[in-house]
């Protein structure tokens, strides 16, 4: 392993609900070296999207630090964020959040306009196998072609990190595993670092690192030495 | 085309139903606004191009008579371009021998040679005047159309009991006439009694009399010397039993017009300015629930790396483009209007000239104001946007407005079946939509109440008018004071009920800076056919030495109760000067025309002996006549000795009916935009609150729900909030009709506020059944919907 990606350390997160704090995350700390694919594994109310959102500059933390590829994002604020979130960051999120009124080429060309990329749209969306599906609006695709297009999305930026918040939360089996192996193959290929939050504790055999979420803390942090390919996953 | 400005551009084909709604409702408020601007805007200048081009004289001085050479003397005055002296008397006028209709005509000279250099004639029908012997008349269009007068007809105009006959040479229009009015205190034109017509000097000379004279003054002055001019002519002719001049715009139908055209000018502004914020409004409602469905889009865009200023510029051009799409048919369609409006308003006026303004500049206006609105109304759910926090925004579920019904609903609800349970607690756990709603309906009914309001309004204080104030049949006017021992006589004849005279002068008040002529008219005590109401509905007897002006009147001169004025007799003289002071003793509520009134008795006491009607003598009288008998008792009240004008109230209301037929078409076409926007209006709302549950009810559906227990909920639900926005847009539309009442007042107008039940009536029925129908297309497509694709869909 060589450079260090993503760095937490000691993150503290507090809500403020009513008169009531809730400690969303309490003290989260771990290293995510360059290119590796992590699972960020919890059951819910853990603080595993709460840690992705500090992670990918959604929200900030009230206490400790984030290093991503060097930057401390933890210092940031709006709009150095929106800067951090345009080069560095990718999402894949559960609910697709595609644009119902723009074709799969169209969202995809959307967010490669942030980055200067918007040509490689129809041949990211080949490369995730919707060659054939460029004019489809979202409202035509299967679940598992939506996401499809939104890892296209993430993908287009070129990101230095891609965050998936249970890309798989929404589809069924069969779909969820295609999804995996894509998101897998994109790791390996690009040598991206990738981070995933599932609840699903058999995801986290395709994971290089595992980090297992309870209550706020890090619980767990175990090397995978031999991953599973996705398609020997079974849940 | 960046991918962000396809979006829009996709969402607004996405919400086309909305955007059409915001369309339509723009198009309305802006054509509504194109079309009145521009039709005052080219009214005015037709005015003006004809006040200017037909010469309406500067000033005019009316006098008792002075020699001609005195006219020739005046020229001289530095800053005269031009000046005619002539005459101008009222006649009685016989249209032939034996038909009764009694007619006052009022009879002005025009030189012998060549035509008018003032206040110039345009001729419509027939010839102008012959030769200085030719017994011709040119008659004004209105009077001749009136009384179906053709050129070749003749007319008789009756002097000192000699009946006089007369060809009608021409019918003409005049530019000093182009609203035909005695009078400031009589601003409605009857050409059934009164009109003018136009002869040459020396026939004037003859029938009156007036040989080498003149009465009146008519004079046009270099740029920026008339206020010196007519100061010094004035001077110069009080001992000539001068009137104060009448600059231009004191003169009566300039007057009228103008007041007119001020009314038009405020319609022109305050409904479109009702209408576009409406249109500000809707936007305001669609922008906010399309932020709110699209918080994930929001969320994922910010997440991306979009800053903030563009999420809130995307929904910003949202607004805007929404708002901008019904501007071209906005404006097209206003200017169609304008051309309409102005040609019916002048063709009804008769005034034989159009002047079209520019409309480029309205139109600009009007799409900025429209614009610059829909970006006002669209700023904060822009801001709400763009300030939208992206994992906030994107959490499953995440909504801001989601509200716990309070416990007593609760309570209330306990023993209510499930789908009124469910409709209801949705007033208070969605209270977006609620709050839309409310504001849908009231805006709607806000502008229902105020337009029907104007009809109201209008028709409430014309009947108060002519069924309290003027509560007689006929008004005569005698040329001189006459014994009060006429009123006997009429009294005595079988076709009358009651009679009564009275006595009028011409007067000069001055309170503070403000000046003004008055006839102040003295009522008899304890009278039947004039009685007089203050604003709260109370009688007021005319008592004291005090003076009573109408509502009207004493607005425009700013008097109140208790205020002392400095009265001077209109034609002071070297040889007659009275100046008094008088207390207003109270003001009378009068819709109709200006006046001041006093009793009778004092007025004669102390002014009658000086002017020549003591007690026992009356100027004018008033009658009631038997039903059915009026126009017979008008007939024989010119018939009494040194009657000059006779005027049937009949006459005078359908004139006044006839007058306000473009005000009751303006009303009309307010009504129907009002109608029309209420409808956009609420359709948009009710569309929305179906078109935003399409998942929830397809939940629902797919849970066994029936379509038409669904449409039950929806309906309570609708119809509830559709309640809260009645009590929010009545007492919001009784507002504004208050609003509008204090700005309709005029010089001449002095409308009651008063609104029918049956406006609330119509107005709530009307919106009630509007919101369950505007429900039915939005049911209808979520009763077809896909529910195996809307399920899917579901949380997207």
């Amino acid at each position: 392993m060589g450079k260090t990606a993503v760095s937490c350390q000691d993150l503290q997160k507090h809500y403020e609900m009513g008169e009531v704090i809730v400690k969303a995350l309490r003290g989260a700390t771990f290293d995510v070296p360059e290119g590796s694919l992590v699972v960020l594994l919890g059951p819910s109310g853990s603080g595993k999207t709460t840690l992705l959102n500090i992670i990918g500059g959604l929200d900030t933390p009230t206490s400790g630090t984030v290093f991503v590829d060097g930057q401390e994002v933890s210092k940031l604020v709006e709009p150095e964020l929106t800067q951090y979130r345009r080069g560095k960051v990718g999402f894949i999120f559960q609910f697709f959040n595609l644009v119902p009124t723009l074709t799969a080429e169209e969202n995809v060309a959307l967010v490669g306009e942030l980055a200067g990329n918007a040509d490689e749209a129809a041949d990211l969306l080949e490369r995730v196998g919707l060659g054939e599906r460029l004019e489809y609006y979202p409202a035509e695709l299967s679940g598992g072609e939506q996401q499809r297009v939104a890892i296209a999305r993430a993908l287009i930026k070129r990101p230095y990190l891609l965050l998936g918040d249970e890309p798989t939360g929404n589809l069924d089996y069969e779909t969820g595993l295609m999804v995996l192996q894509l998101i897998r193959d994109v790791s390996d290929e690009s040598d991206l670092t990738v981070l995933m939050v599932t609840h699903n504790a058999a995801i986290g055999q395709m994971a290089d690192i595992v980090i297992s979420l309870r209550s706020g803390h890090v619980e767990d942090i175990r090397q995978n030495e031999s991953p599973l390919p996705p398609s020997e996953l079974r849940w | 085309m960046s991918r962000l400005w396809l979006k829009l551009i996709r969402d607004l084909r996405a919400y086309r139903v909305q955007a059409i709604g915001i369309a339509v409702v723009t198009m309305l408020g802006i054509s509504m606004y194109h079309s009145f601007y521009l039709s005052y805007r080219s009214m005015g200048e037709s005015y003006e191009w004809g006040y200017a081009n037909l010469r309406l004289a500067d000033f005019t001085i009316q006098l008792d008579q002075a020699p001609r050479q005195t006219v020739d003397r005046l020229a001289a005055v530095p800053g005269v371009w031009q000046i005619t002296g002539r005459i101008s008397r009222d006649v009685r006028v016989e249209q032939a021998p034996g038909r009764r209709k009694v007619v006052t005509g009022r009879v002005i000279s025009v030189p012998d040679q060549g035509e008018l250099q003032i206040n110039r004639l345009m001729l419509l029908e027939g010839n102008y005047l012959g030769p200085p012997d030719a017994r011709e008349v040119l008659l004004e269009r209105g009077f001749a159309r009136a009384h179906d007068y053709r050129p070749g007809d003749v007319i008789y105009p009756i002097v000192g009991n000699l009946r006089q006959a007369f060809r009608v040479a021409g019918i003409v229009s005049s530019i000093e006439y182009l609203y035909v009015v005695r009078s400031k205190e009589n601003l409605f034109p009857t050409p059934e009694s009164f009109g003018v017509m136009w002869m040459r000097r020396r026939q004037v000379e003859r029938l009156f009399n007036m040989h080498g004279l003149v009465n009146e003054i008519v004079c046009m002055t270099a740029e920026g010397t008339r206020d010196r001019v007519m100061s010094a002519m004035y001077a110069d002719l009080r001992r000539f039993g001068a009137m104060p001049p009448v600059p231009q715009e004191e003169q009566p139908s300039r007057q009228v017009l103008q007041q007119d055209l001020d009314g038009l000018a405020q319609f022109a502004v305050i409904f479109p300015s009702l209408f576009i914020g409406a249109a500000a409004l809707t936007v305001l409602s669609i922008l906010s629930r399309t932020v709110e469905r699209e918080r994930r889009q929001i969320g994922f865009l910010r997440a991306s790396g979009l800053p903030a200023w563009r999420v809130g510029l995307q929904y910003l051009a949202f607004a805007g483009l929404m708002g901008i799409v019904g501007t071209i048919p906005g404006v097209l369609l206003g200017q169609w209007f304008a051309i309409g409006i102005t040609r019916i308003y002048l063709t009804e006026l008769g005034i034989p000239f159009l002047r079209l303004a520019s409309g480029v500049t309205v139109a600009l206006i009007g799409v900025l104001v429209t614009l610059t609105t829909s970006l006002v109304a669209g700023w904060r759910p822009a801001r709400e946007a763009s300030r939208m926090s992206p994992a906030e925004a994107m959490r499953s579920g995440a909504s801001a407005s989601m509200r716990h019904p309070p416990r007593i609903v609760a309570r209330l609800l306990r023993g209510a079946s499930f789908t009124t349970s469910v409709a209801l607690n949705s007033l208070f756990r969605q209270t977006h939509r609620t709050v839309y709603t409310i504001f849908g309906v009231a805006s709607g009914l806000v502008l229902m109440i105020t337009t029907m309001f104007m009809m109201d309004a209008l028709g409430h204080s014309i009947g108060y008018y002519f069924d309290s104030v003027r509560n007689y049949d006929v008004d005569v006017g005698f040329a001189a004071p006459v014994s009060s021992s006429v009123v006997q006589q009429v009294l005595r004849w079988p076709e009358v009920e009651w009679a009564e005279g009275n006595v009028g002068i011409p007067v000069t008040l001055q309170h503070g800076k403000d000046v003004d002529d008055f006839v102040i008219t003295g009522v008899p005590a304890g009278s039947r056919l004039q009685t007089f109401r203050d604003e709260q509905g109370w009688p007021v007897p005319l008592i004291g030495n005090g003076i009573y002006p109408a509502n009207s009147t004493a607005r425009s001169m700013d008097i109140e109760r208790g205020d002392v004025l400095k009265l001077q007799y209109a034609y002071n003289s070297r040889d007659l000067r009275l100046e008094s002071p008088v207390k207003v003793t109270k003001t009378v509520r009068q819709p109709i025309g200006a006046g001041i009134y006093m009793s009778a008795e004092a007025l004669q006491r102390q002014f009658g002996s000086r002017l020549g009607f003591p007690p026992g003598t009356i100027g004018g009288m008033v009658i009631k006549a038997k039903p059915g008998y009026h126009q017979a008792v008008a007939a024989r009240a010119y018939d009494l000795p040194g009657a000059i004008m006779v005027e049937t109230t009949y006459d005078m209301r359908a004139e006044v009916d006839r007058s306000m037929t473009m005000n009751y078409i303006f009303i009309g076409i307010l009504m129907i935009f009002a109608g029309a926007l209420t409808v956009a209006i609420v359709y948009n709302t009710i569309n929305s609150n179906v078109q935003e549950r399409r998942a929830e009810i397809a939940s629902l559906r797919a849970l066994g729900v029936t379509m038409r227990e669904i449409t039950r909920m929806v309906t309570v639900e609708n119809l509830a909030s559709t309640l809260l926005g009645i009590l929010v847009g009545v007492p919001a539309g009784l507002a504004g009709a208050r609003g509008l009442v204090e700005l309709w007042q005029t010089e001449s107008f002095s409308i009651d506020f008063y609104i029918s039940p049956r406006t609330f009536i119509i107005s709530i029925v009307f919106t009630l059944v509007l919101v369950v129908v505007c429900q039915i297309p939005a049911l209808r497509s979520i009763a077809s919907m896909n529910l195996a694709q809307m399920t899917r869909l579901h949380g997207e």
